[in-house]
C-alpha cells in the first residue's frame, strides 16, 4: 500500500483539499508493511541462524540422537546440567530474598528519593558483565578487598577460600541478576493500590497482616516475572562461572563452548545447546503467561 | 505508605533493621565498582589488594599498546555501526507496535524481546555457524549484524514507551491539513520521539560495546573488540592493564547514563508529552 | 528546539565521523601486508614481539597480527570451511603429527625459501616437514618458597602429590598431555620407562590429586598468576614464566628434576593467506642474535645453534636447554602423543568434571 495509492483513493476536491475519509481496512497498512524490514532481518541473522543450530543437534550428516543420548548416558554431563539448574535456582531464591525488601522499599518512597536511589541500581546495571566478574575476582582473591580486610581485623587467620569456589560464583551472579529482579518487582508494586492496604488497616488489619494478605499477593506476578527472569538468565551464564568458579562449577554455556573451542564437537554443542534454548524459551513463554511483557518495562495501559 | 505509623518499638526496630538490610544490599550492588578504582591505579604487576603504591603506568599500557588500541577503535566503530542500525530498524518496527492494530502485539513484542532472553552463548553458536559458511569471521560486519539482533530489544522497548507518549492525533492532524503520511511522521512525530531514539541509540551502542561471547566466537584477529581483549587480558596477562580498561570502559555507560537522564528532563513538560517511568 | 536540532546534529555529525573513520582504515591496512601469528601469549609473546616482531614490521612493513591461544581444533575448522584466518600457529610436534594424520591441514615448510645460513646452524630436530623450531621450553613445577621453606621443598612429582608433606591448594595444565606424565612419575615409574604412556594407571593415580587442584591453567598466564596471587601452592608451569614473577621478587621457585622438555614448531596452516609473508617472518626468527635476545627476554632454549654463544652465562643457566637442567628432565614424546591425543583429550574433559 502506497502513500500514493492512498491519495489516489481520496481525490482533491474543488477547494484542493484532499478529504480524508476514515482509511478503509487495506489488507497491507502501512503499520504492518513498516514491520517487514525487523521481520526479515531477524529472520536471517536470528531464527535461522539458531534453527540450524537446533537441526545439528540431531541431524549430523544423517538423522541421529547420538548427541542427546550422550547427554543423558554419560553421568559427568548430567551432572553439568542438574548443577547449572540448581545454581540457577540457588540464584533466584537469592535474587527474591535480596531484591524484593529493596524492591518493596523502593516502591514506597517518594519519586525524588526513587531518583536518588536508583542510580545505585542502574548504574552497575550498566556496566559489562565482565568488567563486574573481573572486579569480584579482585574483590575474593586470598590476596583480595575481603580477605585483606578480616586479616586486617583480626577476624582469620588464614585467608578465606571464597574465590574460584560455588560461593563466589553465586556472589557474583547475584550481583549481576539481582537488578533483573528488583526493576520488573518495582514496576508491579508502584501499580499496587495503597488504598487497598489502607482499607485493610481500617478494618483492623496489623501492618503484618496487610502486608501478608494484602501486598505479597498482588506483588506476585512481579516476584513470578522477576523470578524467571532471573532464572533463564542465570541458567545460561558464561563470563561469571567461567572467571569466578573452580573446576566444578561448570556450567552449561561453559561445556557448549569447550565443546568448540577444544573438541570440535558441533552435534553435541549443538545438542547441549537446544537443552539450554529449550528450558529458557520455555521459561521466557511461561512469563509471558503470567505477566504481561510490557509490564516488566512500565509500558502504559 | 502505612495510614497506622507503627508506633511500637518492636515495629521502630523491625523498620531500621529493614533499612538496614536494604542498605546493605543496595552497598552489595554498588561495591565492586567502586573497586577497580585503586587497583586501576596500583603500581603492583598483580592483583593485590590494598596495592603497594599507585601509578599511571597501566593506562598507559592500554594507550600505547596498539593491539588495545585497535581493539578499543573496533568496540567504537561496531558500537556506532550497530547503534544506527538497530535505532533504524528498532524505530519501524516500534511505529509498527504502537499504531498498529495488530492482534497479535503481545506476541510480536515477545518476540522482538526474546533476544534478550536467548542465551548469548547458544545465539554466539549459532552465528559462528552461519559466519564461518559465509567466511565472515573476522569481519566487522558480521559482529555490526549480530550485535543488532542483541541491540534490537532495548531499542524497541525504549522507542515504544517514547511513541505511547506521543499523542498519535498529532500525526493525524497533521495527515488532515493535508501532510501525507511520511511527512507528517518526519515533520510531527519524529522530532517529539529524537530524544527517544537518542536513547535507544545509546543503549544500542552500550549493548554492542560491552558483548562479549558473540565476539569471542566471531572477532578473529582482525575484529577484536574491546571486551575480546579484556578477556583475553585476564587470562592470558598477569598484570593489572585490564582492570585500567575496566575503569575506563565503567565510564561509558555511566556518561551514558547521565546523558539519557538529561534527555528525559528536556522530553518532560513539552506539550504532548507525559514523562516515561 | 534548538537542543533538539543541536542533539540531532552532534549525533548525526559523531555518526558520519566514525562511519568515515571506519571506511577509511580498511583499505589502508591491506595495502603493505600482514601475516596473522598464534602463540600462547603472554610474556612469551611479549618476548617474541620485542625480539622477533617489532624489528620485523619496522623492516619490512608488513604488520604482524597477533592471535592467542592455538587450538588444533580451530585449524582444522578454519581448514574445512575455507575460512583460513590463521597464517603462522606455533605447536609442538605431537599436534603436527595429531592433524597430518586426520588431514592435510598444514602446509609443507620450503625449507629452500629460508635463509640458508640459518638452516645450516638450526639443531636437527628443529626442520620437519611441516615445522620450524621456534624455541625449546619445558613443563616443571613451581612452589611458593615463603610457604615451603628450605629443607621442605618439593622435589619431584612423588612430593607434589604428597599432600601431607606438602600440603596446599595446586593448579595442573587443562590437559592430559604432561600430567599423565606426571602422574605416572608420581606413581613410582621410572623416567626411561615412561612411555608408552598407560592412561588407565595415570587416570587413576590423578584421581588421588583431583580433590587439592583448585584451578586448572588454560593459558600460559594463569599458572604464574595463581602463584603470585597465593591461590595456589604449587602447580606445573611453563618454565619460562616464572622469571617474569621473580624479576618483581615473589618468592617462586621452579625445579627441572622431572620436568617434561618439548620444542615448539611455527607450522603455516594450510590455504594460509599470507604464505609468503608467514615464510618471511618464520626465517627473519631464525637469525642467532635475535634469538639470543629472546633468550634474555624470556629463557626459552633457542633452536639456532649459533645463538648459543651470544647468551650470558647467567641466562643459559636458566634455560631448559641448558645441559646441566636438560639431563634432569624427560624428553616428552611427541610420537607416542600425535596418535592418542584425540581420545585422551575427550576422556580427560570428563575426568574434570567428576566430583568424586
Amino acid at each position: 500500500m502506497t502513500v500514493k495509492g492512498e491519495l489516489a483513493a481520496h481525490p482533491t476536491n474543488r477547494e484542493g483539499h484532499r478529504e480524508r475519509a476514515r482509511p478503509r481496512r487495506k489488507r497491507w497498512s502501512l503499520e504492518t508493511l513498516i514491520l517487514v524490514p525487523i521481520l526479515a532481518y531477524l529472520a536471517v541473522f536470528y531464527v535461522y541462524p539458531l534453527a540450524r543450530i537446533l537441526l545439528l543437534s540431531v541431524y549430523g550428516p544423517r538423522l541421529t540422537f547420538d548427541h542427546f543420548l550422550r547427554m543423558v548416558t554419560v553421568p559427568v554431563y548430567t551432572q553439568v546440567l542438574m548443577r547449572s539448574f540448581r545454581i540457577a535456582l540457588l540464584v533466584t531464591v537469592l535474587s527474591l530474598v535480596l531484591g524484593y525488601p529493596v524492591a518493596y522499599l523502593l516502591s514506597n518512597l517518594k519519586p525524588r528519593q526513587v531518583a536518588l536511589l536508583m542510580p545505585v541500581i542502574l548504574v552497575p546495571f550498566t556496566i559489562s558483565v565482565l568488567v563486574r566478574s573481573y572486579a569480584w575476582m579482585a574483590i575474593l582473591g586470598r590476596q583480595g578487598l575481603v580477605n585483606t580486610l578480616l586479616g586486617w581485623l583480626g577476624l582469620t587467620q588464614q585467608p578465606l577460600e571464597i574465590l574460584y569456589n560455588e560461593f563466589g560464583v553465586l556472589l557474583g551472579m547475584v550481583h549481576i541478576l539481582l537488578p533483573f529482579f528488583i526493576l520488573p518487582a518495582y514496576s508491579v508494586m508502584i501499580r499496587i493500590d495503597r488504598d487497598l492496604l489502607k482499607a485493610a488497616y481500617i478494618m483492623g488489619a496489623t501492618p503484618a497482616r496487610g502486608f501478608l494478605e494484602v501486598f505479597l499477593p498482588l506483588s506476585l506476578p512481579g516476584i513470578i516475572g522477576g523470578g524467571l527472569l532471573v532464572f533463564i538468565q542465570a541458567l545460561g551464564f558464561f563470563v561469571t562461572p567461567a572467571l569466578l568458579g573452580g573446576p566444578q562449577d561448570t556450567m552449561i554455556s561453559m561445556l557448549i563452548e569447550l565443546q568448540i573451542s577444544q573438541l570440535l564437537n558441533w552435534g553435541f554443542a549443538a545438542a547441549l545447546s537446544s537443552v539450554l534454548l529449550i528450558a529458557t524459551l520455555g521459561g521466557f513463554m511461561l512469563l509471558t503467561r503470567i505477566v504481561r511483557v510490557s509490564i516488566l518495562w512500565g509500558e502504559a495501559r | 505508605m502505612r495510614t497506622s505509623p507503627p508506633n511500637s518499638w518492636a515495629a521502630r526496630i523491625g523498620t531500621f533493621s529493614f533499612r538496614v538490610y536494604c542498605a546493605l544490599v543496595l552497598l552489595f550492588l554498588a561495591a565492586p565498582v567502586v573497586i577497580v578504582v585503586p587497583l586501576a591505579f596500583s603500581s603492583a604487576d598483580f592483583l593485590r589488594f590494598p596495592p603497594p603504591s599507585y601509578s599511571l603506568r597501566w593506562f598507559n599500557n592500554f594507550f600505547s599498546r596498539r593491539d588495545w588500541m585497535e581493539a578499543a577503535a573496533n568496540s567504537f566503530k561496531i558500537g556506532f555501526l550497530t547503534a544506527g542500525l538497530a535505532t533504524v530498524l528498532g524505530t519501524a518496527a516500534a511505529y509498527g507496535l504502537v499504531r498498529g492494530r495488530s492482534k497479535r502485539k503481545e506476541a510480536l513484542y515477545a518476540f522482538f524481546i526474546s533476544p534478550m532472553i536467548v542465551p548469548n552463548i547458544v545465539f554466539a553458536l549459532a552465528l559462528y555457524y552461519l559466519f564461518s559458511r559465509l567466511r565472515m569471521v573476522g569481519n566487522m560486519w558480521s559482529l555490526v549484524l549480530g550485535h543488532t539482533v542483541l541491540a534490537l530489544p532495548p531499542v524497541i522497548i525504549v522507542l515504544s514507551a517514547s511513541l505511547q507518549s506521543v499523542d498519535y492525533a498529532l500525526e493525524q492532524a497533521a495527515m488532515i491539513h493535508g501532510a501525507r503520511r511520511l511527512r507528517a511522521f518526519v515533520e510531527v512525530t519524529l522530532p517529539l520521539i529524537l530524544p527517544g531514539m537518542v536513547t535507544a541509540a545509546l543503549f544500542a551502542f552500550l549493548v554492542s560495546f560491552d558483548d562479549l561471547l558473540i565476539a569471542l566466537f566471531l572477532s578473529g584477529s582482525r575484529a577484536v573488540t574491546l571486551p575480546k581483549r579484556m578477556w583475553d587480558g585476564v587470562r592470558l596477562e598477569i598484570d593489572p592493564t585490564v582492570a585500567a580498561v575496566a575503569l575506563l570502559v565503567m565510564l561509558l555507560p555511566t556518561v551514558i547514563l547521565v546523558m539519557t537522564a538529561l534527555l528525559r528532563k528536556r522530553a518532560v513538560g513539552r506539550g504532548g508529552e507525559k514523562a516515561t517511568p | 528546539m534548538a537542543v533538539r536540532r543541536l542533539i540531532g546534529w552532534w549525533f548525526s555529525g559523531a555518526m558520519g565521523a566514525l562511519a568515515l573513520v571506519g571506511i577509511l582504515s580498511g583499505p589502508a591496512l591491506a595495502q603493505k601486508g600482514e601475516v596473522v601469528i598464534v602463540t600462547y601469549g603472554g610474556t612469551a609473546a611479549d618476548a617474541l614481539r620485542e625480539a622477533h616482531w617489532k624489528p620485523f614490521t619496522a623492516e619490512t612493513g608488513i604488520v604482524v597480527r597477533e592471535e592467542t591461544p592455538p587450538t588444533p581444533a580451530k585449524v582444522k575448522a578454519m581448514v574445512e570451511s575455507g575460512n583460513v584466518v590463521w597464517d603462522i600457529v606455533e605447536m609442538d610436534l605431537n599436534w603436527i603429527i595429531s592433524l597430518q594424520k586426520a588431514g592435510n591441514y598444514l602446509e609443507k615448510i620450503p625449507v629452500n625459501q629460508l635463509p640458508p645460513k640459518y638452516v645450516a646452524a638450526l639443531d636437527r630436530e628443529a626442520i620437519n616437514e611441516y615445522g620450524i623450531g621456534a624455541f625449546y621450553w619445558a613443563w616443571v613445577m613451581a612452589y611458593r618458597t615463603d610457604v615451603f621453606k628450605a629443607g621442605n621443598r618439593p622435589k619431584s612429582w612423588a612430593d607434589f602429590w604428597d599432600v601431607k608433606r606438602f600440603p596446599g591448594p595446586r593448579t595442573l595444565q587443562d590437559s592430559p598431555g604432561s600430567n599423565m606424565e606426571f602422574a605416572l612419575l608420581a606413581a613410582g615409574k621410572k623416567s626411561d620407562g615412561l612411555y608408552p604412556l598407560d592412561p588407565d594407571q595415570a587416570f587413576k593415580k590423578l584421581d588421588e590429586i583431583r580433590p587439592s587442584i583448585k584451578k586448572y591453567w588454560d593459558t600460559g598466564a594463569l599458572a604464574p598468576q595463581l602463584l603470585a596471587d597465593k591461590e595456589v601452592f604449587l602447580g606445573s608451569v611453563y618454565s619460562g614464566r616464572i622469571k617474569h614473577l621473580q624479576d618483581q621478587g615473589i618468592p617462586v621457585e621452579i625445579e627441572w628434576n622431572q620436568g617434561l622438555l618439548n620444542l615448539d614448531y611455527w607450522t603455516i596452516v594450510k590455504g594460509a593467506k599470507n604464505f609468503n609473508n608467514a615464510i618471511k617472518l618464520i626465517g627473519y626468527m631464525l637469525d642467532p642474535a635475535r634469538q639470543a635476545k629472546f633468550a634474555k627476554l624470556i629463557p626459552y632454549g633457542p633452536v639456532n645453534k649459533e645463538a648459543l654463544p651470544l647468551i650470558s652465562p647467567e641466562v643459559a643457566r636458566q634455560l631448559p636447554s641448558y645441559a646441566e637442567n636438560k639431563k634432569r628432565m624427560i624428553l616428552y614424546n611427541s610420537e607416542w602423543w600425535g596418535p592418542h591425543r584425540e581420545e585422551l583429550n575427550e576422556r580427560w574433559q570428563q575426568w574434570k568434571l567428576k566430583t568424586k
